[in-house]
């Protein structure tokens, strides 16, 4: 007896191939005739030989069964297997059959059904004009049938095809037609959600698109369809990353990956993780790419993903090199190209020999970068974004040994394709590449222009990104725009020539701190959780509108030299000029609503930078100016500048080795011969310091009482005030703060008002640290009623983070660490539990003074972008007007002696100078103590009271 | 030849750090190192200062050898002068840490990194 199982193509197949005419006829219900389809269709995605088989001998029971309409439909399904197994020409001959058999028929649905199947194969052939009058054909049989679900079905498919041919706006229109007639099926929804989130990126639609995915991300989810919403969320989350919305995109790409890990889809996962290490890197977070880049190479190639294995090999290596472990970066790339070779990628392996040749030049072999360039070129002969960046690294090889025609030309060729492209970044290094140019050529002028307008460019991408380490990182990895016009304008002299290089040192300097203070740039949830909705719609816009405008800018999707390209181009160019125009308006708008303060954040000017200065105090800026130290001498007389005040390289020793002075001092043993000993290797390895970067400029400090010192580079967290002279110690001479940046100098001046509130005394201690609390007792008792204590049980975190709101001086004696890598794990330990760097950056401090009297927390990392990150920037970030921080583990008893001498001159003088108190400390403390471990550990950051 | 422990900030300080620091007696004197993570990628960095004993004795300009035992394969050197500091980034591993001051040479074995 023949029974019908649940898949009724198993039973079939057990028949003998005479037996299964008469089985159709006797089962001829559209229940089983829709099993078969089903069964057959999943069949291809399983096990497409038999599937191919399995459809032939349908049509042959078919036949002999003799229903035409069965037939008809068996006829469609074997053209979908075809067309599964890449048989297109096949696929049509059957397709053929079918459409007049049903012609035949005269019924509408089985024409439609046929028409509906040829779209895919005839697609596939290049057929387009075919495929979209068969799928309109589809649509209107469908309609004449009145079946819904199966026009939106149609409109869906002529979506895709107009998509494919570059007709987003055509496909768009169809993906919206086809959502009503999918009510309910939350999958179908997602999928056409998905597919018209892509046709608006084509769109350069950025927020449209947005929506769109994280619509088809929703009904995917309803659906429970896993692996489809991880594919989408993987896709929202490389939008997010191009807009420069870090957190937010790794929020996605980390979801995305769990999914597919707890789907056991461990190749998935890994492909989502190489992409999130392309985003990463492309903004330079190069530390965080080169975990995420080596972890998914080696998982790709487990599973076989090689394709995906070369970008994530790509990926490590260009951040190796960025990171100069040059072995490693080249190790990744010869992987990458060889299996990009074997793939048959070209586009890969010109990539991987772009950067393998950077690599070579990196190590100084030039010939060799030319050979690989040559061969990268020809792999990458389509005008794309690949190509650019090997034509300019080909100018930069050619100039670099003398060839400047040839080196004019290949820059000439990449301006042609970054133009073709629109792509902002590549004219960015195109102006670069020209400056260097005009520069060998004694051309200074013209590099001046060039320079300009290659930092012109940069402004505009760096000031589309939306996160602040996104752009502390994109400045670093630009520094070079910014140093080499400082250099250029101070080599030709003219009237400028200062200003262009004070703007220019300042805009690549802690600029992202500075945009935290000016609140320009932070818009962050407690923005938009509070205030009026007016305010919260403009911040919302603006957050939009810079992160589809960064999107524009880092572009980089197009690999061919197509129409489609070109139409896209020109789309984009609208957009980012529309985008500019908003940008500039919303900014105006956010700028004269008092609680957002300025929102464009331009570095001081010169003027400005004066006015901070008197006849008694002066500031001393450094910089870094290509492999030179160099400094702004400001003064009320104006600024001097010195470009070379000395070699980098000697300085980054000799600085290394003064430090290393301090770390010996630290807990040793100073009494003595041996204490005798480590104080003179401190006094000459501070002398070393002193000849190198403060000998040169000397003269300018003549007559000074104070000064502030902006540090640059290895400077940063450099005790100043040790500075040895031969004679005596720096601060001896003079009282000192630091200041990250003149720009944040002159903000903490205007938002500062040292004088205001009380102040307030934590002292959190324990029996390692015992004096803590003895210290403030001492310090509230020193400063009478107008001082509160809070000691051990009482000091807890909101009453902290209340005084500090509050903008009282606020002196905290405590346990401070530096926590984990991550600079803003650093902490400070109060009773209930420690704060972190990363609760204050969210902070408004209005104004406080703060004093941290513990260990290390002053420390932090420093960042590309010429910025310390850690507990000191965080504070500063707050708007406090002053901070005191050690960078030393800090030795509990000198500490609270310190710490009792800083406070008497705070009391004694009324006006809370923090630099003039901790200088007169440490001048006081050097008297008991004289190794600068004890006395020069602690620095005041900000300007005088 | 002698060797110290690392030290620890535990008591007497408002930190819990802790550093490497390794001292070892030799015949051109005591040398002091500093082993510490550098801040690119999986390097550490080693800070030396080769003290005179006598300290009325200048140290030479010389070279600093660091050249692996086993496992890796990262010989590197670096040059110091009269003052006897130096520092080296390298990878984890263990080394023979050599030392040529003017004619003189000392050899440290073991110095392990990471």
């Amino acid at each position: 007896m023949n029974t019908v199982s649940d898949n009724p193509l198993d039973t079939l197949r057990e028949l003998p191939a005479n037996d299964r005419g008469p089985w159709l006829s006797a089962h001829a219900d559209e229940t089983v005739r829709h099993q078969i389809g089903q069964h057959l269709q999943a069949l291809c995605f399983s096990d497409i030989g038999e599937a191919q088989s399995t459809s032939a001998w349908l049509i042959d029971a078919a036949d002999a069964f003799g229903d035409q309409p069965f037939l008809c439909r068996m006829l469609c399904l074997r053209a979908f297997v075809l067309s599964v197994a890449n048989q297109f020409d096949d696929a049509i001959r059957s397709l053929d059959r079918a459409r007049d058999l049903a012609e035949r028929l005269g019924d509408p649905k089985s024409q439609a059904g046929v028409a509906q199947t040829a779209v895919q194969p005839l697609v596939r052939l290049g057929r387009y004009r075919e495929a979209i009058e068969s799928a309109e054909r589809a649509i209107s049989l469908y309609e004449e049938a009145g079946d819904a679900t199966a026009v939106a079905r149609a409109h869906s498919n002529l979506g895709v095809v107009h998509r494919m041919l570059g007709h987003a706006e055509q496909a768009l229109t169809h993906f919206d037609r086809a959502l009503p007639g999918m009510e309910g099926d939350q999958g179908a929804i997602a999928q056409v959600q998905s597919n018209r989130a892509e046709a608006l990126l084509d769109l350069v639609d950025f927020q449209q698109a947005e929506q769109a995915f994280r619509s088809a991300l929703s009904s995917f989810q309803q659906a429970e369809m896993t692996r489809a919403s991880a594919i989408v969320g993987g896709n929202l989350a490389d939008l997010l990353g191009q807009q420069g919305r870090l957190s937010e995109s790794m929020a996605f790409f980390e979801r995305a990956r769990t999914a597919f890990e707890e789907g056991g889809a461990e190749g998935d996962a890994a492909r989502l993780e190489s992409e999130s290490a392309e985003v990463l890197s492309a903004v330079g977070l190069l530390s965080e790419a080169a975990q995420a880049a080596s972890r998914s190479a080696e998982v790709l190639l487990a599973h076989g993903l090689r394709r995906e294995a070369a970008r994530a090999l790509l990926v490590q290596g260009s951040v190796a090199r960025r990171q100069l472990d040059l072995p490693l970066a080249m190790d990744s790339l010869t992987r990458a190209a060889a299996i990009s070779a074997e793939l048959g990628w070209r586009v890969g392996v010109g990539r991987a020999n772009v950067e393998a040749a950077r690599v070579t030049l990196d190590q100084g072999d030039l010939g060799q970068a030319e050979q690989i360039l040559e061969d990268a070129l020809r792999d990458l002969s389509a005008d794309t974004q690949d190509r650019a960046n090997a034509l300019l690294l080909q100018a930069e090889v050619l100039r670099l040994t003398d060839r400047l025609p040839g080196a004019a030309r290949a820059a000439f060729q990449a301006s042609e394709v970054a133009e073709k492209l629109g792509s902002l970044p590549i004219r960015t290094r195109v102006a670069y590449e020209q400056a260097l140019q005009a520069e060998a050529e004694g051309d200074l002028e013209s590099a001046l222009s060039c320079l300009e307008d290659a930092l012109g460019a940069a402004e505009r991408q760096r000031g589309a990104m939306q996160s602040d380490r996104a752009r502390s990182a994109w400045t670093g990895g630009n520094r070079q725009i910014y140093e080499d016009l400082c250099d250029i304008s101070l080599r030709l002299r003219s009237a400028r020539s200062v200003e262009i290089a004070f703007n220019s040192v300042e805009r690549a300097k802690s600029r992202s701190l500075l945009e935290l203070l000016q609140r320009g740039t932070i818009i962050s949830d407690q923005h938009l959780a509070s205030g009026d909705p007016d305010t919260i719609e403009l911040l919302q816009r603006h957050r939009q509108t810079r992160g589809e405008l960064n999107a524009l800018y880092s572009w980089d999707r197009m690999e061919s030299d197509t129409s489609q390209a070109e139409r896209t181009r020109l789309t984009r160019e609208r957009r980012a000029d529309e985008l500019e125009h908003q940008l500039t308006h919303l900014e105006g708008r956010l700028s004269s609503l008092k609680q957002n303060g300025a929102v464009i954040s331009e570095p001081i000017s010169l003027d400005r930078a004066v006015s901070l200065t008197s006849d008694r105090s002066l500031i001393v800026e450094y910089f870094e100016c290509r492999d030179s130290l160099g400094a702004f001498v400001i003064t009320p007389q104006g600024v001097t500048a010195i470009r070379r005040v000395c070699d980098l390289g000697v300085l980054a020793k000799a600085v290394e080795a003064a430090r290393f002075q301090i770390d010996r001092g630290v807990g040793a043993d100073h009494s003595g011969e041996r204490g005798q000993r480590l104080l003179a290797r401190a006094v000459r390895a501070f002398g070393l310091v002193y000849d190198l970067m403060v000998r040169p400029i000397q003269e300018a400090l003549e007559g000074a009482e104070r000064c502030v010192f902006v540090p640059a580079g290895c400077l940063h967290g450099f005790p100043f005030g040790a500075l040895h002279d031969g004679e005596s110690w720096l601060v001896e001479r003079l009282t000192m703060t630091v200041a990250p940046s003149v720009s944040v100098l002159g903000a903490m001046t205007r938002t500062g008002s040292p004088v205001r509130g009380g102040i307030r005394v934590v002292g959190v201690g324990d029996a390692q640290a015992p004096e803590i609390e003895a210290e403030a007792s001492a310090i509230a008792t020193l400063h009478g009623a107008e001082c509160e204590l809070m000691l051990g049980s009482k000091a807890t975190s909101d009453r902290v983070f209340a005084d500090l709101r509050a903008g009282h001086t606020l002196h905290l004696a405590c346990h401070g660490e530096l926590g984990s890598d991550d600079p803003l794990s650093a902490r400070v330990r109060l009773a209930d539990r420690w704060i972190t760097a990363r609760e204050l950056v969210t902070l408004d401090l209005n104004g406080a003074c703060v004093i941290l009297s513990c260990c290390d927390v002053g420390r932090g990392r420093l960042q590309s972008g010429d910025e310390l990150f850690g507990m000191l920037r965080s504070i500063l970030a707050g708007g406090a007007s002053g901070v005191v921080a050690g960078f030393w583990p800090a030795h509990d008893a000198t500490t609270k002696e310190l710490m009792l001498r800083l406070h008497a001159t705070l009391h004694a003088d009324r006006r809370r100078d923090l630099g003039q108190a901790l200088s007169d400390a440490q001048r006081g403390l050097m008297k008991t103590d004289p190794h600068p471990s004890r006395w020069a550990t602690f620095s005041a950051i900000g300007a005088e009271s | 030849m002698a060797e110290s422990e690392a030290e620890d900030f535990e008591f007497g300080y408002r930190g819990t750090g802790q550093r490497e620091r390794l001292i070892f007696t030799s015949e051109i004197g005591e040398i002091e190192l500093d082993i510490s993570p550098s801040s690119v990628g999986n390097q550490y960095v080693i800070r030396c200062q080769i003290e005179p004993d006598p300290p009325s004795e200048r140290i030479a300009p010389g070279e600093a050898f660091l050249v692996p035992v086993a496992g890796v394969d990262h010989a590197r050197h670096e040059s110091f002068d009269e003052s006897g500091f130096f520092s080296i980034t390298t990878i984890a591993g263990v080394y023979d840490l050599t030392i040529v001051s003017g004619a003189r040479a000392v050899r440290l074995a073991g110095v392990e990194i990471g």
